[in-house]
């Protein structure tokens, strides 16, 4: 897949970039928002990461211009203005999504994934992680063909950690994407959740899929040997 | 001592040595005479005069006590008198916040010295309004500016979590997790002190609502060793903004398991007065005694309560709980009509909303300012004290009426707005006409009578839409706002 970055903030940008390579895509990326119009309307992109605050153009007048030149690509912005009306801004000028920062790598891989999967239907809407299979759409889990029963809860997170498989997901991504934002202690309820997730997908017998990587967080997957 | 007492005891006394002075000037009077009388060849003086001035003098002494009394009475009435403007300037300054920093003062009289004072008063706290706003407003430009910076930390350390020894990686991810928490609570505590919060009042399933966050902090108490008491009967409907509600609730429950032992109990039940109130209590550790109530979670809650109608938060602790409390209006007390009262006080139109200001109570307001303003009336003085929200067929209507006085001369006043008030008039753009000079003094009680609500459906429906046309009016963002809405409402069928 190819993305086209705009962040003003240099740092932040390589960062972008560098999380977004690692993540196997292409990466083009630029400071400023005449550029990322000129660019978006030069190459084909898969998807669009525009920061709102970019010199020469902002993000959201560069995507409402995008949208009127036809261009279909799907767009997240990132901000750190967070007001029910930037957001509402950003979505009507034609963005697929908003993210407020701060925000971690996987929330906004993550979110790349939503926005791509909407744009191109014949994405799979169902996750597999070796024999352990979740249904997007009937919010059903399988393991080894068997269904598992999970709360909303349970699910929520299982999904969070199918999609970034085989990475890891750190414990503030997955408290933040899983959790109600103003739930300020998800981290002390995380270990709770995982333990029930435990408890119903790695069953006696079954080669354990959930698990703890020491100062990162969870993944679920084969452990590599 | 207070300043009426003072200048009570100060006129009691000076009546009393002018009366005594008085005595003594005319005994001096009555011995010159029988003085004067020797000197003409009398061989004594007058028996009488001698007589009179012993007299007068007794009297003078026995009458003292009383007439320091009566005088003291009498001066403490006149004092009174003179210092109730400050007394009703005092109240009006008591009752003034952080979030109310835009309202100003009003003359309690036409006297003049009262009237510079209050000039002063106003003046002073349009200065202070100013700095607290940009105080607030830099308090929010901190929090955002830090955010992008948290992003890039946030990043970094993830992507090296690996090269890290876990322990501190995972303490890193924690103390970037809290920091970035308390940015969020920052500029939401700065964006509701300021006013500036989007706060959307529905009618919300509270029973719903607080069975929701059951799960989560049962879980939470569950690795605290806390028992979670839940007692919350189903069906109860409050009205309130729902991510602020959500959000109130998530801090004291998360503040009662964090500061909790051994019990945290959830209560919810209907109250008199057509309110909902909500008990969060949790027994205390005596470690943590002192830090509860004190933390910006807190904080927040009583500054999103402070933006929504009608609810109101209160906490205690004595040494073994904590309690906080949370009353919401239920949702059948918003649906009621409220009263509005009006009346004239010289060429002043006053106006007092109680309650809710709504298109059911809208037409009586548009009536009675019309008769009178026809009559002869100058400014229209709207009283929002006892407001505590309105919806846009209400402010349109005063934007109407505002509209028309200024087009005739005159001027509207908006009078002791509170926050949530003072931002929906500034959202609707009333500010814009509201005149910027002293409000006219209050009239007396006696002078507002309640407005007839008698309003025919098709009165109602034509206040809807000439209020909506006055706000469509007033700004391009109303105008666009309300474009949809004018349309529906100007091609509604009667039967409608």
């Amino acid at each position: 897949m190819r993305v086209l970055v705009a962040e003003d903030d240099a740092k932040l940008r390589s960062h972008l970039t560098k999380a977004l390579r690692e993540a196997g895509h292409a990466v083009d990326d630029t400071g400023d928002g005449e550029e990322a119009l000129w660019l978006l309307g030069e190459h084909a992109y898969d998807a669009a990461v525009f920061d709102i605050s970019l010199p020469g153009r902002d993000g959201v007048s560069v995507t409402r211009t995008a949208r009127s030149r036809g261009c279909t690509t799907p767009i997240l912005l990132a901000t750190a203005r967070g007001e029910l009306k930037d957001k509402v801004g950003g979505l009507d000028a034609g963005a697929d999504d908003y993210m407020v920062k701060p925000f971690s790598t996987e929330e906004m891989l993550a979110r790349l994934r939503a926005i791509m999967r909407r744009q191109r239907p014949e994405m799979s809407m169902v996750l597999q992680v070796e024999d352990l299979e979740l249904d997007l759409r009937s919010r059903t889990a399988r393991r080894g063909g068997e269904e598992i029963t999970l709360t909303n809860r349970e699910f929520a997170l299982l999904e969070v950690l199918a999609e970034a498989s085989p990475r890891s997901v750190s414990k503030t991504s997955l408290v933040e994407r899983v959790w109600d934002q103003h739930f300020d202690s998800g981290t002390n309820v995380l270990n709770v959740y995982i333990n029930y997730l435990r408890r119903k997908i790695d069953t006696a017998g079954k080669e354990p899929l959930i698990h703890t990587v020491r100062g990162v967080g969870y993944f679920v997957g084969r452990k590599p040997q | 001592m207070t300043l009426r007492l003072r200048l009570a005891v100060l006129f009691g006394a000076l009546l009393l040595v002018l009366s005594g002075l008085f005595v003594v000037s005319v005994q001096g009077h009555l011995v010159r005479e029988a003085t004067a009388q020797q000197r003409g060849g009398a061989q004594t003086p007058d028996e009488n005069l001698q007589t009179a001035t012993k007299k007068l003098t007794a009297l003078w002494l026995a009458a003292g006590i009383p007439v320091m009394g009566l005088c003291f009475l009498l001066g403490f009435l006149i004092a009174s008198r003179s210092v109730r403007h400050l007394r009703q300037l005092n109240e009006q300054l008591a009752a003034l916040q952080p979030e109310t920093l835009g309202n100003r003062i009003t003359e309690p009289d036409k006297d003049p010295e009262v009237a510079e004072l209050v000039r002063q008063i106003n003046a002073l706290l349009g200065r202070v309004g100013r700095s607290y706003d940009e105080l607030s407003e830099f308090s929010a430009r901190v929090a955002h500016e830090l955010r992008t910076p948290l992003t890039l930390l946030r990043m970094r350390v993830e992507e090296s979590a690996t090269h890290l020894p876990p322990d501190f990686s995972e303490e890193l991810q924690e103390e970037i997790r809290r920091l970035s928490r308390l940015v969020e609570r920052s500029l939401a505590t700065a964006r509701a002190q300021g006013g500036r919060l989007p706060v959307n009042v529905t009618t919300i399933d509270l029973s719903a609502l607080l069975a929701s966050l059951r799960e989560d902090y049962e879980a939470l108490a569950g690795t605290k060793d806390i028992a979670l008491r839940w007692d919350v009967p189903a069906g109860l409907t409050v009205s309130a903004d729902k991510d602020l509600l959500s959000q109130i609730m998530h801090n004291l429950l998360d503040n009662a398991v964090r500061y909790g032992s051994g019990s945290v109990q959830v209560r919810a039940a209907p109250r008199k007065g057509d309110l909902v109130e909500i008990e969060v209590i949790n027994e205390m550790s005596s470690d943590k005694r002192t830090a509860q109530g004190a933390g910006i979670g807190l904080r927040l809650v009583k500054a999103f309560v402070g933006t929504m109608p009608a609810t109101e938060f209160s906490s205690q602790h004595d040494d073994a709980r904590f309690t906080a409390l949370l009353v919401c209006p239920a949702h059948a007390a918003a649906q009621a009509v409220s009263p509005v009262r009006g009346g004239v006080a010289g060429k002043d139109i006053w106006i007092s909303a109680q309650g809710r200001g709504t298109f059911q109570n809208s037409p009586a307001v548009a009536q009675f300012v019309a008769e009178k303003a026809k009559a002869g009336a100058k400014s229209l003085a709207v009283d929002l004290r006892d407001c505590r929200n309105a919806d846009s067929t209400f402010l349109g209507t005063l934007a109407a009426c505002g509209t028309r006085m200024r087009r005739a001369g005159g001027e509207l006043f908006f009078v002791g707005a509170d926050p949530i008030m003072r931002r929906l008039l500034a959202d609707y753009g009333l500010l814009t006409i509201a005149s910027e000079n002293t409000p006219p003094p209050d009239p007396s009680r006696s002078a507002l009578r309640d407005l007839p609500l008698d309003a025919s459906f098709e009165a109602k429906r034509r206040s809807v839409l000439e209020a909506h046309e006055a706000l469509a009016a007033l700004t391009p963002e109303n105008a666009e706002r309300f474009r949809g809405a004018l349309e529906f409402l100007k091609h509604r069928v009667p039967e409608d």
